[in-house]
């Protein structure tokens, strides 16, 4: 397997990821849902204690510092580097670094990239079609 | 040469969706194994990446600074130590953790429904509720809309619609909590 460097994603697109507005810092601690009906992008480098849905689009970066909990995480790109616990659902890729810890099931439905020392406790299920063609 | 030539490498590292007998060319970088007819296949240390826990992405984001972008809405209360930016919707409680001195400022297209407790609050938008910065400063801006009340240390109205009472902190730090 091709080592990447080591400050770049695999699968979710690095634009996507540098277009985040919303941001919750590492000294925060929210305690409630974020929602969304655009294309938007959160960071969370905080304590989340809830959900974050974009109903259509979105982006999610755990960063390594970001602590979730009691989540549905759901939006098209979800890049996850800390602590999830709860259901994460990707609507076109997923990526989980080394440094991330998931309990919990995780849903993608396009893509999925999970860095071998993940740390993975729950369902990983692919909702696509399955006898769909594989693009190249 | 073996004519049995076993490569797993090749499926385990290529993506390619076909197999391809000839092994070496399919995977580079990933040597080819090969094994006598009916041999039980040696282990593949290799295959597996010895890869250490990856360095986290590093994107741009200034510490201790929360954000809630236009179009985002978050319903629930949090407790900052930095500052905050609402531009969205925000229903709930905002506060300081203790001992911080956090900067709230609620954005042009920002909506705050709820109680704010923080060192400085800034109000360009819209809020209803508690404002309260009473060890620090109020500024009101002109496009802002401020219903409920404000605590205040010292307090900055730049023509904002305000309908809201007004309350001075007092100094004296054993004041009986209204």
């Amino acid at each position: 397997m091709k080592e990447t460097q080591p400050n770049t994603t695999r699968l979710v697109p690095h634009d996507k990821l540098a277009a985040i507005t919303s941001l919750m810092a590492s000294g925060a601690t929210f305690d409630g849902s974020f929602h969304s009906q655009k294309d938007l992008g959160i960071k969370i480098d905080g304590r989340l204690n809830g959900n974050v849905v974009f109903d259509n689009g979105g982006t999610i970066h755990i960063g390594a510092s970001g602590q979730v909990e009691n989540t549905k995480l759901e939006a098209d790109y979800i890049f996850i580097e800390g602590k999830v616990t709860g259901s994460v659902i990707a609507r076109k890729a997923l990526e989980i670094s080394g440094t991330a810890t998931v309990v919990g099931d995780v849903t993608y439905h396009e893509t999925m990239d999970i860095h071998p020392r993940a740390r993975l406790r729950g369902k990983v299920e692919y909702q696509g079609d399955l006898e769909a063609p594989r693009s190249a | 040469m073996n004519t049995d030539t076993k490569t797993p490498s090749a499926a385990l590292g290529a993506n390619a969706t076909q197999k391809s007998p000839d092994g070496p060319a399919a995977s580079p970088g990933q040597s080819a194994i090969s094994v006598k007819a009916g041999a039980q296949l040696p282990p593949i240390a290799s295959a597996v990446p010895q890869l250490a826990a990856q360095q986290a992405v590093a994107t741009a984001a200034p510490s201790g600074h929360s954000a809630i972008a236009a179009g985002m809405s978050f319903q629930g209360n949090a407790v900052i130590s930095g500052g905050c930016m609402v531009a969205g919707d925000y229903t709930g409680n905002l506060s300081q953790a203790e001992g911080a001195q956090a900067n709230v400022t609620i954005a042009e297209t920002g909506h705050l429904r709820g109680d704010v407790k923080a060192h400085q609050i800034v109000v360009m938008g819209k809020t209803q509720g508690l404002l309260d910065a009473s060890a620090g400063t109020v500024t009101l801006h002109e496009t802002s809309n401020v219903q409920g009340h404000v605590r205040y240390a010292k307090l900055q109205v730049n023509g904002a619609e305000l309908n809201a009472t007004l309350e001075k902190a007092s100094n004296k730090p054993t004041k009986n909590a209204a």
